[in-house]
C-alpha cells in the first residue's frame, strides 16, 4: 500500500534504524543493582542460576535485599550467591533478549550526533588509567561547577553539545563560553551535584572503545533544593569519550524522573504568571522548554529561584520527610514485601500528620489539594488487598510523595 | 522478619522465560508507539522504562489481557513527564545516506499534534493496521482512523502534496 505522504515509509525505516539497545548496566544502576558485567565475571552461569532457583527456599530471597555489589566482600554461602545472581540474572536475561533484537536493527550507520547512548552487552575491557583519570577529573570539575578546570580537560575539537540537551538549556554552538554559562545557570537554579559513586565503587567505569576513543560512564546525583526541597535525583550520568588523555566528547544525562513535573513545569508556570515580562529573557521561547544562556538570564534565574522556593520548599520538605519515615516503617514493620493490609495501616497512621501540615498558598503546593485523599484511597486499597495501579500513578505524580507509594518506580 | 509475599507464584526461572518471551514481542511495538509520540530519545527511554516496570510488576502484568497496552500507558506517562524538558525530536536523515527522503518531513511531523503524529507514523510509516495500533494505544480503531486522516491532511498541506 503506497503512503499518502511521499517518503514517509522510508522515514519510518530510518527511525527504526535509530533503535538503540537498552543500556542494561544503566538500568541496573538506577535499580541499585551492581553491573551485570561484574556478575558474569564471577563465573556464575545463568543456566545454573536458573536451575538452582527452583530449589531456593523462600527465605533465600530475604538475602537478595542485602547483597553487596560485585567486587565487594567475598560471599561464603553458595545460596546467597545464587540468590544474588538471580536478581541480576533476571534483568540480564531480559536485557540480552532486547539487546540482541536491537543490535540487529542498528547496523545502519547512525547520523552524526545521535550516538548519545552507547551500550555494550559484554563486559568491556577495563579502560586505561589515563582515560579514567581524565574522565574522573572532568566529572569532578563538573560537580564543582568549575568551568576552568573542566575546560582544561577538553580536546580542541571536543563536542560538548550533548551536555546542554538534557538540562533544558539551549545548546547554541556549545562553546566553552556557553559551558561557563551552563554551569552558572545550574548554580543559579540552585542545583548541587552530589557524588554518587557507581555500584562497584568507581566513579567512572569503562563503556567500551571506538575509533573516537575510550568511552566511560560516570555517575552523579543532582539535588534540586534550590527550587524546592524535592530531594535528590540519583542515577544521573555523564558519558565521556577520552582520546589521548583529553575529553573528545561529553554527554550529560540527568535522571529526570519526576523532575519535570515536580520542579520545571510549576516554576515555569509561576514565572509566566508572576513575571511574564521575564519569560523572554529567561527562556528561548514561549514554550519555556529551554533556558536561555545569557548573563541576564542567569541573573533572573537566580533571583526568581530564590523567591520561588520560600515557604513551599519547607512544606514539600516536610511531606517528603513524613513519607520517607513511613516508608522506613513499612520496611521494618510491614508483614509482607508487597502491598497488603499492614502497609495500608501504616499509611493510615501517617495521614493525620500529613493533613495537619500548614500549607502555604503557592503554586507548588497545588498538587496537595487532593494528595492526601489519594493517599487515603491507596491505604484503603492496600487494606482491602485490591490495589489500583491508577491510584499509585496518581500518587507518584505528586511532588515528594514518591515514598508514600512505597515501592516501584514512577 | 517479614515474609516474601512478593515472590512470584511460578518459579523464578519460569517467570524469566515468560517475561523474556513477552519482552521480545512487546519491545518493538512499545518502542514504535512511544517514539512516534515523543521522538527518538524520549520514546526509546520511555519504552525501556515501561519494560523495567513490566518486570517489576510481572506478577500482575502476566495475567493481563492487554499487557502491551498497559506498559504503553506506563511509558506514555513517563514520556509525558520528560517531554517538557527534552523536546520531541525527529531527526533529519543525513543526506548522504538517505537523500530520497523529503527533507521537510521531520519538521512537519514534529509540528503535528502528538496523537495525530503517532497514528500517522504507526500506520503509514511502520505499516501497522488500524487494529494493531488501536490495541496498543488502548483506543478504538475508529479513533486511530480519525487521527490518521487528520494528520495526513495536515502533513499533505504542510508539504504541499497535491497529487
Amino acid at each position: 500500500v503506497s503512503s499518502p505522504i511521499p517518503t514517509l515509509r522510508e522515514y519510518g525505516e530510518f527511525l527504526e534504524s535509530l533503535d538503540t539497545p537498552l543500556d542494561i548496566d544503566a538500568l541496573l544502576a538506577v535499580e541499585g543493582l551492581p553491573s551485570a558485567a561484574g556478575l558474569v565475571a564471577t563465573g556464575t552461569l545463568l543456566a545454573d542460576t536458573a536451575r538452582d532457583l527452583d530449589v531456593l527456599e523462600p527465605d533465600d530471597f530475604e538475602e537478595v535485599v542485602d547483597f553487596e555489589p560485585a567486587g565487594g566482600r567475598r560471599v561464603g554461602r553458595r545460596r546467597w550467591l545464587v540468590a544474588a545472581a538471580a536478581a541480576v540474572a533476571l534483568l540480564l536475561v531480559v536485557g540480552s533478549v532486547l539487546v540482541q533484537r536491537a543490535g540487529d536493527d542498528t547496523k545502519t550507520e547512525r547520523p552524526a550526533g545521535t550516538d548519545s547512548n552507547p551500550t555494550t552487552t559484554d563486559a568491556p575491557p577495563p579502560p586505561d588509567a589515563q582515560a579514567v583519570a581524565a574522565a574522573t577529573g572532568f566529572v569532578d570539575a563538573v560537580d564543582a561547577f568549575d568551568a576552568d578546570r573542566a575546560i582544561g580537560y577538553l580536546a580542541d575539537d571536543a563536542d560538548i553539545s550533548p551536555m546542554f540537551r538534557s538540562v533544558g538549556a539551549t545548546n547554541g554552538e556549545a562553546t566553552r563560553v556557553e559551558l561557563r554559562l551552563l554551569f552558572s545557570l545550574l548554580q543559579a537554579q540552585g542545583y548541587e551535584q552530589i557524588v554518587d559513586p557507581a555500584p562497584n565503587g568507581h566513579r567512572c567505569t569503562g563503556n567500551g572503545t571506538s575509533d573516537s576513543g575510550t568511552r566511560l560512564r560516570c555517575t552523579f546525583a543532582r539535588d534540586g533544593r534550590g527550587l524546592t526541597d524535592t530531594g535528590t535525583y540519583a542515577g544521573s550520568r555523564l558519558w565521556v569519550t577520552v582520546r589521548d588523555g583529553e575529553i573528545a566528547r561529553a554527554a550529560m544525562y540527568f535522571q529526570l524522573e519526576g523532575f519535570s513535573a515536580e520542579i520545571w513545569e510549576p516554576f515555569a508556570d509561576w514565572v509566566a504568571t508572576t513575571y511574564p515580562d521575564d519569560v523572554e529573557a529567561m527562556y528561548t521561547d514561549a514554550t519555556q522548554r529551554e533556558a536561555r544562556l545569557t548573563d541576564a538570564s542567569i541573573r533572573l534565574w537566580e533571583r526568581h529561584t530564590n523567591e520561588y522556593g520560600g515557604a513551599a520548599r519547607d512544606y514539600v520538605g516536610q511531606v517528603r520527610s513524613i513519607c520517607w519515615s513511613t516508608k522506613q516503617r513499612v520496611a521494618v514493620e510491614g508483614a509482607t514485601e508487597f502491598y497488603d493490609e499492614s502497609w495500608g495501616r501504616i499509611l493510615d497512621d501517617a495521614l493525620p500528620e500529613l493533613r495537619a501540615l500548614p500549607r502555604p498558598a503557592h503554586p507548588l503546593t497545588d498538587p496537595y489539594d487532593h494528595a492526601f485523599d489519594i493517599a487515603e484511597q491507596f491505604a484503603a486499597d492496600m487494606r482491602s488487598g485490591n490495589v489500583d495501579v491508577d491510584v499509585i500513578h496518581e500518587l507518584e505524580l505528586i511532588p515528594a510523595m514518591l515514598d508514600c507509594r512505597f515501592h516501584g518506580p514512577s | 522478619m517479614r515474609s516474601k509475599a512478593r515472590t512470584p507464584s511460578l518459579s523464578l526461572a519460569t517467570n524469566v522465560e515468560a517475561f523474556s518471551a513477552f519482552a521480545e514481542s512487546a519491545e518493538p511495538r512499545l518502542k514504535r508507539a512511544l517514539v512516534a509520540l515523543y521522538g527518538v530519545d524520549v520514546g526509546q527511554e520511555a519504552a525501556a522504562h515501561a519494560l523495567v516496570e513490566g518486570w517489576r510488576r510481572w506478577d500482575r502484568v502476566a495475567g493481563m489481557t492487554n499487557p502491551v497496552g498497559y506498559l504503553y500507558t506506563i511509558g506514555r506517562n513517563y514520556g509525558r513527564r520528560r517531554a517538557r524538558v527534552t523536546e520531541p525530536r525527529f531527526p533529519v536523515p543525513p543526506a548522504e545516506h538517505m537523500p530520497w527522503i523529503e527533507p521537510a518531513l521531520p519538521a512537519a511531523l514534529d509540528a503535528l499534534p502528538e496523537r495525530q503524529r503517532q497514528a500517522v507514523l504507526l500506520v503509514h510509516a511502520h505499516g501497522w493496521t488500524l487494529s494493531e495500533a488501536a490495541d496498543v494505544l488502548g483506543v478504538s480503531k475508529y479513533t486511530v482512523r480519525n487521527h490518521v486522516d487528520r494528520g495526513v491532511a495536515k502533513l499533505r498541506a504542510a508539504l504541499g502534496v497535491t497529487s
